[in-house]
């Protein structure tokens, strides 16, 4: 434990020097709002957040030290003995059309995921299984997943409709490429994160960093805009789109996002803890 | 994990056991391996 504290306090440092270092340029966000304001449990709509302060990020370079911090910050908290167990709120405008098909009622605009998996080691081993339910806001059960660490158990919705090989059969997948495509480690949301923002760097348009406290905890603020050369048309819009419009909230001291918001049309607010085993 | 979500995760592996059991029966033999 003292342990963990030490390299917490250690990054902290580190990210509080980056922001020192850092430009002092005081630049507020220009980013659009959005038209549609889900109803959500947060205590501060990223919409509301006031001025930032006056020490802030505004290029990828210099973002992404910081969030190889976090993201070193974060595995450290996920890869303790026992389980993970996090509740995800998430709100999606277009969930598709599932009326009258075998998927219908198994997604809903608002879902809570509530999710625990489970972690053997220091080194964050799977292995003991992992258990998620996802929910309406009002409890109906929308899809279940559950597997122990024996290979017991699987998706139960889509057992349960018929479903069983909507993700391909055994025989489309040799034993061997299966086996070897099961996660063995717990991983970190940022990793992916790092990954799509160095992926999307040549569209990023306008990006803003800077901490602040929400509640009792410290917090990275990330507003970013990307734009495309041309509007590109996309499904779930009726428009061709231009640009998105991201918001997302991190957690200084376990580097776990608390809320992530792509313009109007999706939002999440989570939250993790830790269940050591007995 | 406290015990009530360990009672029902456990209900909820056994549920999706008998069904793969089911399916498989019915599909002679084949062996369903689901995430």
């Amino acid at each position: 434990m003292f342990k963990s504290q030490f390299k917490n306090a250690a990054c902290l440092f580190v990210i509080s020097l980056l922001f020192a270092v850092i430009g002092l340029t005081n630049i507020s966000p220009t980013f659009a709002h959005s038209t549609v304001s889900p109803k959500g449990n947060i205590t501060q709509p990223v919409d509301e957040v006031g001025v930032p302060t006056d020490q802030m990020i505004t290029t990828l370079k210099d973002l992404l030290p910081v969030l190889q911090e976090l993201e070193a910050i974060n595995l450290s908290f996920h890869r303790q003995p026992g389980w993970v167990h996090t509740i995800t709120e998430d709100y999606s405008a277009f969930i598709g059309e599932h009326d009258g098909k075998a998927t219908a009622g198994m997604f809903d605009h608002w879902e809570i995921i509530d999710s625990w998996t489970g972690v053997l080691d220091d080194g964050g081993t799977l292995g003991l299984g992992s258990y998620t339910i996802t929910s309406t806001r009002d409890g109906r059960r929308l899809q279940v997943v559950a597997g122990d660490g024996f290979g017991r158990g699987g998706n139960l919705t889509l057992l349960q409709r018929g479903l069983q090989d909507a993700f391909g059969t055994p025989e489309d997948e040799g034993a061997q490429a299966w086996q070897a495509s099961l996660p063995t480690v717990i991983t970190s949301q940022m990793t992916d994160y790092i990954k799509k923002l160095i992926a999307s760097e040549k569209n990023l348009h306008e990006l803003a960093c800077w901490t602040e406290t929400e509640g009792d905890q410290a917090v990275l603020r990330i507003s970013r805009q990307t734009r495309y050369a041309q509007a590109i048309k996309f499904d779930e819009y009726p428009q061709p789109v231009v640009g998105f419009n991201y918001e997302d909230t991190i957690s200084l001291k376990t580097g776990d996002f608390i809320l992530r918001k792509l313009s109007s049309s999706t939002k999440m607010i989570q939250k993790s803890s830790i269940f050591p085993e007995n | 994990m406290p015990q009530e979500t360990m009672k029902s995760f456990q209900a909820d592996i056994d549920a999706a056991e008998e069904l793969k059991k089911i399916i498989s029966d019915k599909n002679n033999g084949t062996e369903y391996r689901l995430l």
